[in-house]
């Protein structure tokens, strides 16, 4: 793997929400869902971005493939500064980046058959003839695993599962190098789960694919990624290959994170505490560390000083003040 | 299992409940759809349905009351063949006309008369029935105007202008409602906040009365053709923003769903969101809402034609030849130039039951659904 060949590079990304209150609007407070994060995405590798619901990790796919317009920061896709693209610049673009959704019901427009459905993005970009483009439809739908019949059947005649290889053959229609995989199994069966997950390694390895894989759920991450970042409140809280996040999580959050996997073994005992109280809200975040009302190892100093993200080994980098005491 | 359970497993398995199909249409649907075709077949081949022009005048004949139509003749004998008789005056002041039952003329279906041109273009002279061009007496089965003229042929002809009108109107109105509600709801901010306060300033003010300004921007003395066009663009000036607002809050519920992003994932520009998948979801709504306000149109160009400003003569419209029956004497002489106002009465009523069984066909709220889909 040319592991070191950067794809895609964020740099202090952030994206606040407005919100408008009083009779006027006058009053204007923000939702920070990202708040200044930034990553690499390497060729060909699987990176999990990881975290609670409305930690920002969607709001984060999306700003990376402009879907929502980011409110500073900077993205650059294969040496490409994506935020200076104009409109017609940044669709001729899209067909490089592709999204796969959570909800496979709610990504496919029930009017249209699934032919029309998957040569939608080929029409777009004016690929091909009519004839080539069926073509296409047919071997994309040969390779998600659907019969060809499909073609003139509509989303609701199909499962979950069937849903959402629609929505990756649609995704792959126009030979991407990279997808955002936006909890593309949370909405799933579990045994339907590791179907959805086999065919995206498959393709992966035929297509020399890169994802930004999102989900809330470590277990499902272990299987596949290469790396993991860890978000909390619009914040990256650790990033490290696979094995080190999971052999030794470094932040209490991550750590907290996988104590909460279930373990399927009944004999298994919980060493770890279970996440104390709710998540804060991303309109009013606390001070300093945003953890620090539910951590258990909080320090005075967490409570006032926001702990930079920095690197404790090769490729393993935590932001978080107690790390930072043991290594100093 | 009833439709709650049914819905509520396939809720419990994680699935949305699929889109209905289109139910289907009976009982008195097929009524409504029955009078709306022959409606429009008799609009439509006008020229061949009307055995007289709608201007020729019948001048022996003024103010005809509708000939009877007869099976049985004066002396008991039965025809298959229906005829009528030879119509004479009544010798006094009084205009009143007598039957000549010595004189017997049968009534022919695919009679020669007049010559026309279908649509103005295939030239013919068949007409759908009367009676024979060499008999001496017309066939008038609704009487005739002061003038002269056929009531039924300009009935005909009139149909073909009210419906013409109403349709033209549904389309344009449609097309309005659809582009403003699409852009409005798609774009939001400021040029939503023009467009709707404007729509609702135009709703604000009573229809006839927008529809009498509306018709006063235009030039009094105007051209048929002209005046057709000038019917429509009051009609959809006045009720684009029923389905505007109607397609904007359709537009809105659309907008924010994964598969429009999924679209603009794609490289799709708006207008390829909204017309491949944000206005065919508003389509149907807006196409009802539209059918709904038909009945408008057609009572708003009879209400027009009435006061004079709408369709002129000799050009006949329903709402004209009402006109003539405003004065009192003619209304207790001349009853049968009442029958103009039974066609805009029953038109409307087949128009509005149409919207309302549209409505009820696709609205999966509607009560009288039947059970179990899904």
């Amino acid at each position: 793997m040319r592991e070191d060949e950067k794809l895609v590079e964020v740099i202090e990304l952030k994206k606040y929400f407005a919100l408008r209150k009083g009779l006027l609007g006058t009053q204007r407070q923000s939702v920070r869902a990202v708040d200044g994060i930034s990553f690499t995405i390497h060729r060909g590798e699987t990176f999990a971005l990881v975290g609670e619901s409305g930690c920002g990790k969607t709001t984060t796919g999306r700003c990376l493939l402009r879907l929502i317009e980011p409110t500073s920061g900077s993205i650059r896709f294969a040496g490409t500064d994506l935020l200076s693209l104009n409109r017609a610049e940044m669709r001729a673009m899209r067909r490089h980046m592709q999204i796969i959704f959570q909800d496979p019901y709610a990504a496919l427009d029930p009017r249209m058959t699934i032919g029309q459905i998957i040569e939608e993005p080929l029409q777009i970009h004016r690929w091909g003839t009519k004839a080539e483009r069926r073509e296409r439809v047919r071997q994309l739908l040969a390779e998600v695993g659907l019969d060809s019949d499909a073609i003139h059947q509509y989303p609701h005649e199909f499962s979950g599962g069937q849903r959402q290889r629609i929505g990756i053959a649609r995704a792959l229609a126009l030979n991407p190098t990279f997808i955002v995989a936006d909890e593309p199994v949370s909405a799933l069966d579990v045994s339907v789960q590791a179907q959805i997950i086999n065919l995206l390694q498959d393709l992966q390895d035929q297509h020399g694919l890169t994802y930004l894989f999102i989900s809330h759920d470590l277990a499902v991450v272990q299987h596949l990624a290469t790396r993991v970042a860890v978000m909390y409140l619009g914040k990256l809280v650790e990033v490290a290959p696979r094995s080190e996040i999971y052999r030794h999580p470094q932040h209490p959050y991550t750590q907290l994170l996988l104590s909460s996997v279930p373990v399927p073994d009944p004999d298994a005992r919980r060493e770890r505490e279970l996440p104390r109280g709710e998540i804060p809200t991303a309109l009013n975040p606390p001070s300093g560390c945003r953890f620090h009302t539910r951590c258990p190892y909080a320090l005075p100093e967490c409570r006032e000083q926001e702990p930079p993200l920095i690197e404790i080994q090769r490729h393993h980098w935590v932001a978080c003040h107690l790390v930072g005491h043991n290594h100093h | 299992m009833g439709r709650e359970a049914t819905i509520h497993s396939q809720e419990q398995r994680g699935e949305r409940v699929p889109l209905p199909p289109p139910r289907r249409w009976t009982g008195h649907y097929r009524a409504i759809i029955l009078i709306l075709g022959m409606l429009s077949f008799i609009a439509g081949f006008a020229e061949f349905i009307a055995p007289y022009d709608y201007r020729t005048q019948h001048r022996a004949v003024i103010n005809l009351p509708p000939m009877p139509v007869h099976f049985v003749d004066a002396r008991g004998r039965f025809h298959l063949r229906p005829f009528v008789y030879a119509i004479t005056r009544v010798p006094g002041a009084q205009r009143r006309y007598a039957e000549n039952t010595r004189e017997r003329y049968a009534i022919h279906f695919f009679v020669r008369g007049e010559p026309y041109r279908l649509w103005g273009i295939i030239p013919g002279s068949r007409h759908l029935f009367g009676v024979s061009p060499e008999s001496p007496v017309r066939f008038h089965l609704l009487g005739t105007d002061q003038l002269g003229r056929d009531v039924f042929s300009r009935l005909v002809y009139g149909s073909r202008v009210t419906l013409s009108i109403a349709l033209a109107s549904l389309l344009a109105s449609l097309l309005l409602g659809l582009a403003v509600g699409g852009v409005s709801g798609y774009f939001g901010g400021w040029i939503d906040a023009l467009f709707m306060r404007f729509g609702e300033l135009v709703q604000s003010i009573p229809a006839i009365f927008l529809i009498l300004a509306l018709r006063a921007a235009f030039p009094l003395e105007i051209s048929y053709g002209n005046t057709v066009l000038m019917l429509v663009a009051i009609f959809a000036l006045a009720s684009w923003p029923e389905v505007a607002r109607l397609v904007r809050s359709d537009v809105l519920s659309v907008a924010g769903r994964d598969f429009v992003l999924s679209a603009r994932a794609a490289g799709a520009t708006d207008g390829w969101i909204l017309r491949h998948h944000i206005l065919p979801h508003a389509l149907t709504p807006a196409i009802i809402q539209a059918a709904i306000i038909v009945p408008s149109f057609i009572l708003g160009e009879a209400a027009l034609s009435f006061l004079g400003v709408g369709i002129q003569e000799p050009q006949p419209s329903w709402g004209n030849m009402l006109a003539a029956a405003q004065d009192l004497t003619i209304l207790l002489t001349a009853w049968w130039m009442l029958i103009p106002g039974l066609a805009i009465f029953v038109t409307v009523a087949a128009f509005t039951a149409l919207g309302d069984a549209i409505r009820d066909a696709l609205d999966p709220r509607s009560s009288s659904r039947p059970q179990g889909w899904g």
